[in-house]
């Protein structure tokens, strides 16, 4: 062995200090650097048949400000000129009042270029909110007013370019409330100063929308989840209509079809008729439900799943379904695209692949919209 | 200032072996599969417990009696046999399956699992069993199609809007067109060939090895998705275990027996 290379190093310190410093000073170069600028473009508008389409997007991980643009994009030229988005807590406000607004302003801003409403999904607490090896879903109470701030500045920044946010996600499911008992009234005690917030903020226009509750038939006294009907309805007790402007509804059709009629013991997609007819009989007919996840799996062996050629012949008549509810504002069904591959059934819920190449149901969906990129334009 | 002078490069030398030969033993020491004694713990306890979502026929499924079934379950079985212990069936959601590994609730996992990169830091996979990608097919009888561009011209018949859909839009174009016809289901494209009205099909693994059984031979694969179990990354003994069983199976036929009994009747699973 030859250490005289080792020994010349040691003789010379200021090498050694040069070879330190050349990786960190390259580290350093990487990550100063800023990254790569995406033109926003000319303002875009949707062109489409339905005007209530919408889609889930899923662009909280995604890191790539191209990536971001050519989503959204893609979208657009769907013809849906609706998108719900995750904004998580934690991420936009790591530290009591300090905010980092990047990722979200990229999504804010391109959506806004591509002629997109944008509903922005609310949650996820931030470690200094919470206790020690807590759920990222678990608010204590004390921490509601942070939360409310978190609302003001987030509409206050965004205020001018969303139409909506969502308060919370599916909070009758143990896993969403932070695995702590299931408590529609507790749940309105969070959603009661998050609507203030809005309310004092400086763009109240933005409307507060409870909620979306999961679908699901677990009777009371279950610990895993609550039926959504039952739980609607002690949320209503509990004051809830006066602390939202709309509400959220999650519309899975699973392996029905999507005329299948609602029937309070059956998860279909028209159970948010159920959903509509419930906030009637508390005096709310008019309140406005904004469908922000639904749809179909196509997976091939999944007992919940449709055959793809079901899943486009239902979303198509999902979609058609709630341009006739008047009281439906739009459909937005899960999800348009994964960042990664999940490598699961969860993968045949989307409609472009991670590499952005249109599945069959996007192409049957832009054709039915007319969209831009349907030979429509 | 220098941190040594030539009268001491033979101490410095000395030094640099020694720092070398201590760097190497820990990166061995730090290297070196550890065991986390899962092994000699399942058969203790007498039982390999095995994660799985049954809600995935042919391979787990919950049948009309309420008892957890398919190919995975036999798979699970053999292996526990082989480890002279029983198999304990632990139904979990796909998406708590990892978790479930990863908080020693399972010893194994074995659920149509597909290989997955981003977990290999955390587990470690068993040997794969099945391909569940997308399968070009043709007749028995049909020698003219041996590689993709030989459908040139000729018509594919496909599932609408299924993987093997944008499978077949992905055929080359030119010089001659592939024509695609596209049916409501998988069994239906699969007739449609067995019935000479189309020149192939394009099927996912299930029913490519189905499809064998009614006279239609896989040409090639156009995708692979490969499935295999997996383990906790220090349960290497039980990995090594696991393997040996596949392994044999794999040689003595085992496999395509399980492949065969499940995958062309899955009316069982019903």
């Amino acid at each position: 062995m030859d250490f005289s290379a080792i020994q010349k190093l040691l003789y010379h310190p200021h090498r050694i200090l040069l070879i330190l410093l050349l990786p960190a000073a390259a580290l350093l170069l990487t990550t100063a650097a800023p990254p790569p600028t995406i033109e926003l473009g000319p303002p875009q508008t949707v062109i489409t048949r339905n005007l209530k389409m919408g889609l889930h997007t899923r662009l909280t991980d995604e890191v790539e400000p191209w990536k971001i643009k050519r989503t959204l994009q893609m979208v657009r030229e769907m013809g849906a000129p609706w998108i719900v988005e995750y904004f998580p807590w934690a991420y936009r406000e790591p530290l009591p009042g300090f905010f980092d607004w990047q990722h979200s302003d990229l999504v804010i801003d391109h959506a806004h270029a591509q002629g997109l409403t944008v509903i922005a999904r609310l949650g996820f607490v931030p470690e200094w909110a919470r206790p020690t090896d807590s759920a990222s879903s678990f608010l204590p109470p004390e921490h509601y007013d942070d939360f409310a701030r978190f609302v003001t500045a987030f509409v206050n920044r965004y205020g001018d370019r969303i139409h909506a946010v969502v308060i919370w996600n599916e909070p009758n499911l143990a896993l969403e409330w932070g695995f702590q008992p299931i408590d529609p009234a507790g749940y309105v005690d969070l959603l009661r100063p998050a609507y203030q917030a809005v309310q004092q903020s400086n763009h109240p226009e933005v409307l507060v929308l409870g909620g979306a509750l999961a679908p699901t038939l677990a009777p009371p006294g279950s610990d895993q989840a609550l039926n959504d009907l039952i739980y609607l309805q002690q949320m209503l007790d509990a004051g809830a209509g006066a602390a939202m402007d709309g509400l959220a509804v999650h519309a899975y059709g699973w392996s029905f079809p999507a005329d299948d009629p609602p029937d309070p013991q059956v998860v279909n997609f028209r159970r948010t008729e159920l959903v509509h007819q419930l906030l009637a009989d508390n005096g709310y007919a008019a309140m406005p439900i904004y469908i922000t996840e639904g749809g179909w799996n196509d997976h091939p062996r999944w007992t919940r799943a449709v055959k793809p050629a079901q899943r486009i012949e239902n979303s198509i008549r999902a979609y058609e379904l709630v341009q006739s509810w008047p009281w439906a504002k739009t459909a937005a069904l899960w999800a348009f695209r994964y960042p990664w591959p999940a490598r699961t059934y969860l993968d045949y819920f989307t409609f472009v692949t991670p590499d952005f190449e249109p599945k069959p149901i996007y192409l049957e969906l832009q054709n039915y919209s007319g969209g831009a990129g349907s030979g429509g334009e | 200032m220098r941190f040594f002078t030539r009268h001491s490069s033979f101490v410095t030398r000395r030094w640099v072996i020694l720092l070398l030969f201590l760097t190497g033993v820990a990166l061995v020491f730090w290297l070196w599969p550890r065991d986390d004694g899962s092994l000699a713990a399942i058969q203790r306890r007498g039982t390999l417990r095995v994660g799985l979502d049954a809600s995935f026929p042919p391979f787990e499924v919950v049948n009309a009696d309420g008892r957890i079934v398919g190919l995975d379950v036999d798979l699970a079985r053999l292996i526990a046999a082989d480890l002279g212990v029983e198999a304990e069936l632990v139904n979990i959601g796909f998406d708590g399956l990892y978790d479930a590994l990863l908080a020693r609730r399972v010893d194994l996992v074995l659920s149509g699992l597909p290989y997955d990169p981003r977990w290999t830091q955390d587990v470690a996979y068993t040997q794969n069993y099945f391909n569940a990608g997308q399968a070009l097919l043709t007749r028995a009888d049909e020698s003219a199609i041996a590689v993709p561009a030989d459908l040139a011209g000729r018509t594919v018949a496909v599932e609408w809007g299924s993987q093997a859909d944008m499978e077949a839009r992905r055929l080359p174009a030119e010089p001659v067109a592939v024509t695609i016809e596209r049916h409501a289901t998988a069994a239906e494209a699969l007739a449609t060939l067995l019935a000479g009205q189309a020149d192939a099909a394009i099927v996912d693994g299930v029913t490519a090895v189905e499809a064998e059984a009614q006279g239609a031979v896989i040409v090639t694969w156009l995708t692979d998705e490969w499935y295999a179990g997996a383990v906790h990354i220090e349960s290497t003994a039980l990995l090594k275990q696991v393997n040996q069983t596949l392994t044999r199976l794999r040689e003595n036929g085992g496999l395509a027996r399980l492949q065969e009994q499940w995958l062309h009747d899955n009316s069982q699973s019903h």
